[in-house]
């Protein structure tokens, strides 16, 4: 018995003793600041910055003076709060979130035959270029599904996949997976994008698909800012720097391909700051603003788009979005 | 000739996982990509031998003398435990290239059940030291070629349409099991 408590206790005591001495003459030193900065990465692992790991990114980060901020998912407190651990300024870039470029659902784009393989669109590319008729259109196995660290991707009941604009980093995994190149990075404020790539001509794609560009140009001739073009037969394209977000395109496009990502806040007008300029009637793009010179001018709710034109170009700052 | 069929008893006819069903968590968690199986079987092999080799001190030099062999499962476990996590940190030290390699793999592995069971086994089939620790290196081999082959099957997986209530672990289970019985036809290769 006795025997038993010494023996067992003693290894024991051993054991514990011989792990601390060790503790201390192997202790490997690392940069207490590295632990910060791993605390402020997202801890996904997802590989998108180019190294193994968030630990091997955040060792990069405290180790390499020039590393700059290439993870994608941060979000801007933690970016803030590793420039504050490193003491240096790390520029952040604007965040992206994925959209996927098709609403060719199984009802509205049509399939060439019946395919019955691995569960994946990788493999389901390589027979025949895939079941979809539209060689431009989302294939539906959800390859992006299973490679989003996030959990940000998840298969509609329309057989797309919807991106969690919450979840979503843009990490560009499913990007980088999609055989098809579907799936692209939006700035995450964009408001509206284009859902379809297609560089079929209207004719074709009429055979086969009821929501894609037809390149009619009608977006084009309609953009008040040319933020939108279509171009070498290419699908239409917003660029996201000059579009205002004023939705005019979406009213317009005959297949409703213009899909629209955010809400915006519509404009209104403070009666008190109003002079009665007609700056805001004048630039207004839906002629959404009436009223009569010298008097407060007044928003049509039910026209306005909340491109936010007249806010900057009010001389008085009379003009302020509602909030939602 | 003699220690080569000790391995292949260990290896094969005795498999650890597959004969014996030890060390089942490692086999079902660790095997959804060959290359941490391999790296968990490398690190496998590693504490196994050295478990062995050190229980097998403990157990003739300090319970036999003493007289509480009785005491043989929490004494080993405390042994392998620290010994795991002192070359862990040794490791860590001295080669950091191996440590990236093995590391995250051996704490797994300290208190697993067929670390644990090669060293019980040793003792209570009265193998010396030379015996123990060639009979460890063979289950070890044994356990990393079943883990290994398990999760080049479970890659596969990921490319089959399978029934939704079968997905993720339930035909993980099956497959082990089929895959158990396939290692049952080497029963008898070895007396």
């Amino acid at each position: 018995m006795i025997n038993a408590v010494i023996l067992v206790g003693g290894i024991g005591f051993v054991a514990a003793l011989i792990l601390g001495i060790s503790a201390v003459t192997f202790a490997v030193k690392m940069d207490p600041r590295e632990k910060a900065v791993l605390d402020q990465l997202p801890g996904a692992n997802c590989g998108a910055c180019g190294f193994a790991g968030c630990a091997a990114f955040a060792h990069e980060l405290t180790q390499n003076e020039n590393a700059e901020m290439a993870c994608p998912a941060v979000n801007e407190e933690a970016l803030q709060a590793i420039s504050d651990v490193l003491c240096r300024e790390l520029g952040g870039g604007t965040p992206m979130i994925a959209f996927v470029g098709c609403k060719g659902t199984p009802e509205k784009s049509i399939t060439r035959f019946s395919y019955v393989g691995p569960h994946d669109c990788r493999a389901a590319q390589i027979v025949a270029g895939g079941a979809k008729a539209c060689q431009y259109g989302c294939l539906g196995l959800g390859s992006c599904v299973d490679v989003c660290p996030f959990d940000a991707i998840h298969m509609g009941e329309d057989s797309l996949p919807h991106v969690d604009d919450l979840k979503c980093t843009g990490c560009g995994k499913c990007v980088d997976t999609c055989p098809r190149e579907i799936i692209r990075l939006v700035p995450a404020n964009a408001n509206y994008c284009v859902s379809c790539i297609s560089r079929d001509s209207a004719k074709d794609m009429k055979a086969y698909c009821q929501v894609g560009c037809i390149k009619c140009r009608i977006c084009e001739n309609t953009c008040p800012f040319d933020a939108i073009v279509v171009v070498d037969g290419n699908a239409a394209i917003i660029n996201q720097e000059k579009c205002r977000k004023c939705g005019l395109c979406v009213s317009v496009c005959p297949t409703g391909v213009i899909e629209q990502l955010h809400v915006q806040a519509k404009a209104y007008i403070i009666e008190e700051k109003c002079r009665g300029c007609s700056i805001c009637a004048q630039v207004c793009p839906v002629d959404a603003i009436s009223g009569k010179p010298k008097e407060p001018y007044v928003i049509d709710q039910g026209k306005c788009v909340g491109c936010g034109l007249c806010i900057e170009k009010c001389p008085a700052d009379a003009v302020e979005r509602l909030s939602i | 000739m003699y220690y080569v069929l000790l391995i292949v008893g260990a290896a094969l006819v005795n498999n650890f996982v597959l004969s014996r069903f030890l060390g089942i968590c490692p086999f079902m968690g660790v095997s959804k990509r060959i290359d941490t199986a391999i790296g968990m079987s490398m690190a496998v092999i590693f504490v196994m031998t050295l478990a062995s080799f050190v229980t097998w001190l403990i157990n003739y030099y300090l319970l036999t003398p003493l007289g509480i062999q009785y005491l043989q499962t929490i004494a080993f476990i405390l042994v392998i435990a620290s010994l795991v996590q002192l070359v862990e940190m040794i490791i860590q030290r001295v080669s950091p290239p191996l440590y990236q390699a093995l590391g995250i793999f051996l704490p797994l592995i300290t208190t697993n059940c067929a670390v644990l069971g090669v060293a019980l086994l040793n003792i209570q089939l009265k193998y010396n030291l030379l015996e123990a620790c060639i009979f460890a290196i063979g289950a070890a081999l044994g356990f990393g070629l079943a883990l290994v082959v398990f999760a080049g099957m479970r890659e596969d997986f990921e490319l089959n349409n399978i029934p939704k209530a079968f997905r993720g672990t339930p035909i993980a289970l099956i497959t082990a099991g089929i895959l158990s019985l396939a290692f049952m036809g080497f029963s008898g290769l070895v007396k």
